[in-house]
């Protein structure tokens, strides 16, 4: 299994930006873009992607696959993503280890699964479904909790290795997921980082999350905290040169804001892989 | 008895959407504070979430009606509305229709109005691309061949018609100003919604274009068009009004570049 080699540092692909990145060429070296924004019939938004598409390379990341839910896979959805597939060229596509709903309806949020061996086997089903209809590998990230389940029969770490594992599929490590749902649930976030293949990992998020009044929450509308670059060194360390990318999906900044904080991921990665002399 | 993921998954759903505590025996306590608050978090975002897609796609409405009214509204929506496209791009899609059924606006027709117009702007916007007629492909028809030119509106473009002054309405929040008190038009406006190089925008139409417009809406040749037109007012001008209204549409992209090349053949 060769692991794809890194695309250097990335961000997210939003609206706001198309312009200034068209307009300058930024020294960004891939983008992420969110699956569904782009499931569109036509327009602005598919013109911007491939005018991108033909400067940068792209990876696809949804949230709407809803790998773990038991309603059935929505066949009409995964139509539309294989159309934006052809059309982007990416280099991978994802989506999150979650559900986002039941009874033909949608939550659009990233609900975390029970950790048990019958979620495994059900979660680890359909991504082969997914594969096969793809034709290709997925890669699934782990998400940010807010609560568990009685019910779970293992941490979650040992769940999304197993679903990697058993589903064949790749994994994007979402640093800033694992120190939020580490710090609501006080697990060990090392313990997290290094129970996770490293041959599974294709990508690393970068985001910032804010404080709620029953723990951390998953916002993207902030900059990365210290304590998630501490942990984005330690990933480094576990990981190596990894494809990185920042997420900001609200009080979305002006892009020269995101380049230098993309930089400190640069800077971080420079002295953590530093070859170290003879 | 061992409780199934499916049970879990539809008692989590029923608790989201219904702010219940169905689904509490199923959550762990946390370390450090409590699992119903921590459930909170997701029946909040619920409600949050989609509350955010509809002010995505009528901030109009919701300068024109303020924060608090639009909110209950949206909560309503939501209520009688659950999700039911994996894609927050058409959560939105039957808002308008909710509102024309609903008893919110019986006396504010500017409203529906106004979601209307927001709505087919939305669409104009991501419709389906389809090569616009130029000025070149009309050169390359033959005159004898030139009442055979099928022409037919982009998918992007459509007419409304409204009863109330909303267009002022809406350009005067699009401009941050104070709206015009709503009022009833004496006679109702045509309006055409369009994309134009990637941006979906609006114009007044006058009573000869809207018509022409209509006769064109499923296809129909340009010969056609200007018996219709005549039909309607033979003032010995049609065909130079025709051809008025054909430079215009050109210049604005509202017509299908494949209309033309069935002429050609």
């Amino acid at each position: 299994m060769q692991t794809p080699k890194s695309l250097g540092f990335g961000l997210g692909l939003r609206p706001q930006h198309y312009g200034e990145i068209l307009a300058t060429n930024p020294a960004i070296d891939w983008f992420e873009i969110i699956s569904e924004n782009y499931m569109v019939p036509g327009g602005k938004p598919l013109r911007m992607l491939d005018a991108i598409t033909e400067r940068y390379p792209v990876v696809m990341h949804g949230v709407a696959l809803s790998i773990a839910s038991t309603a059935p896979l929505d066949m009409e959805y995964l139509h539309a993503l294989k159309q934006l597939e052809r059309r982007s060229n990416p280099k991978w596509i994802s989506d999150h280890l979650c559900w986002t709903g039941v009874h033909g309806m949608s939550l659009h949020d990233l609900l975390p699964v029970p950790y048990t061996q019958e979620a495994l086997k059900h979660v680890v089903s359909r991504i082969g479904q997914v594969q096969d209809f793809l034709g290709r590998r997925i890669a699934i990230e782990n998400v940010s909790s807010y609560i568990t389940y009685q019910q779970s029969e293992m941490e979650e770490w040992d769940f999304v290795r197993e679903v990697a594992e058993q589903a064949d599929c790749w994994l994007i490590l979402d640093v800033n997921n694992v120190f939020v749902s580490g710090s609501n649930h006080d697990f060990s976030t090392h313990a997290f980082i290094d129970q996770i293949p490293v041959d599974r990992v294709v990508q690393f998020h970068l985001a910032g999350h804010s404080e709620g009044e029953v723990g951390l929450i998953d916002t993207h509308d902030l900059a990365v905290c210290d304590e998630v670059w501490q942990l984005y060194a330690r990933a480094l360390k576990r990981f190596g040169a990894v494809s990185t990318m920042i997420e900001r999906d609200d009080n979305i900044p002006p892009l020269t804001e995101l380049v230098q904080e993309l930089d400190i991921a640069r800077s971080i990665a420079a002295k953590t892989l530093k070859p170290v002399a003879a | 008895m061992k409780i199934s993921l499916a049970d879990i998954q539809s008692a989590v759903h029923q608790a989201i959407v219904e702010k219940s505590t169905v689904a509490l025996k199923f959550i762990a306590p946390l370390p450090h504070g409590n699992a119903l608050a921590a459930f909170k978090v997701y029946q909040d975002a619920y409600t949050l979430r989609l509350t955010g897609f509809l002010t995505n796609d009528f901030p109009m409405l919701k300068a024109y009606i303020g924060d608090d009214r639009f909110d209950e509204i949206a909560r309503h929506y939501i209520h009688a509305n659950p999700s039911t496209h994996p894609n927050a791009r058409w959560y939105s899609e039957d808002f308008p229709a909710f509102l024309k059924s609903s008893n919110a606006f019986t006396d504010n027709g500017e409203c529906i109005e106004l979601v209307t117009l927001e709505q087919a702007l939305s669409h104009a916007f991501d419709a389906a691309d389809v090569p616009a007629m130029t000025l070149a492909d009309l050169a390359a028809i033959l005159p004898a061949h030139a009442g055979d030119l099928q022409i037919n509106l982009q998918p992007s473009a459509t007419v409304l018609t409204f009863q109330q002054n909303t267009t002022s309405i809406w350009s005067a929040l699009k401009a941050d100003i104070e709206p015009p008190h709503p009022h009833k038009l004496d006679q109702p406006q045509k309006i055409l919604v369009f994309r134009q190089v990637q941006a979906s925008r609006f114009r007044l139409l006058g009573e000869d274009e809207a018509m022409a417009l209509a006769f064109i809406r499923d296809g129909v040749s340009f010969a056609v068009l200007c018996e219709m037109m005549a039909f309607q007012n033979d003032d010995g001008e049609v065909p130079k009004r025709a051809a008025m209204f054909l430079r215009i549409w050109l210049e604005s992209q509202l017509l299908m570049a494949e209309s033309a090349a069935k002429a050609v053949k």
